[in-house]
């Protein structure tokens, strides 16, 4: 099992767009993919909204799980390359 | 953040027929506008930058729903509405079906917290799904506010 934590540093926390690309990119790993924010756990392979149910907002953490699969730690280093590219070129574009 | 905090029922279009994205957004802002939620002079803006947001990416998110939606500075609060399309619209969505049920959003842009707390409480709404089978068999716009209201309300217990 391969687990990290993203802080949300961005202005917008985990929005929309974040989540689509996130779980859209998710898609592609073989492990199973959960996103923990305190006592909530969601898949985060299925539907973006999962991940705009958490309410994840600027300075909030949350946890990046794979597990399953031998790709697990690669699923969990993209996906959090993922999301700091991202917020990085919102940065950019405000 | 509730659905009656920000939907707006007089600009609820419980049987919309569009032709395409671009018409459904059209339609939703003039339901606005009609409404005097936005002004009528705003509104190309707010399309035209609902129409660049779905460029970056649809808001076609799988499950027929959609969550068009922008920051724009001629609003000083949220601003949304919601429509249902029984025969659906294509909007490149992420599963590639079509979309019944739109969601609108249009906040102020220094307010990122509102915007994101009414995509938090619609994301977790959404994830009933009886109260989604509901919302799209909607026959009429008290249909859908009655559901967005129970859903408030916890009925859905989501």
């Amino acid at each position: 099992m391969a687990t990290r934590n993203v802080t949300l540093t961005n202005k917008e926390g985990l929005h929309l767009r974040a989540a689509t690309l996130f779980t859209t990119h998710a898609r592609r790993f073989e492990s199973k993919i959960d996103v923990i924010k305190g006592d909530q756990r969601v898949d985060g392979k299925s539907t973006p909204l999962h991940l705009t149910a958490l309410g994840a907002f600027r300075g909030d953490v949350v946890t990046i799980e794979a597990y399953g699969q031998s790709d697990a730690q690669e699923a969990v280093d993209a996906l959090v390359a993922l999301l700091a590219a991202n917020f990085e070129e919102e940065q950019k574009e405000n | 953040m509730k659905f009656a905090d920000f939907v707006n029922r007089g600009a609820i279009l419980a049987d919309l027929s569009a032709d395409d994205k671009e018409d459904v957004v059209r339609k939703m802002v003039q339901a606005l506008s009609d409404c005097q939620q936005i002004e009528e002079d705003e509104k190309e803006s707010i399309i035209s930058a609902i129409m660049k947001r779905e460029e970056l990416g649809s808001t076609g998110i799988g499950r027929g729903i959609a969550v068009p939606h922008t920051k724009h500075p001629s609003v000083d609060r949220l601003v949304g509405t919601v429509a249902v399309s029984r025969a659906g619209v294509d909007f490149d969505s992420l599963d590639g079906e079509k979309v019944q049920l739109f969601f609108l959003l249009i906040s102020p842009p220094d307010r990122p917290g509102d915007h994101l707390r009414a995509l938090e409480n619609i994301s977790r709404q959404l994830r009933n799904e009886t109260f989604c089978k509901f919302l799209k068999q909607s026959k009429n716009a008290d249909d859908v506010m009655q559901l967005l209201d129970e859903s408030d309300n916890n009925q859905f217990g989501s």
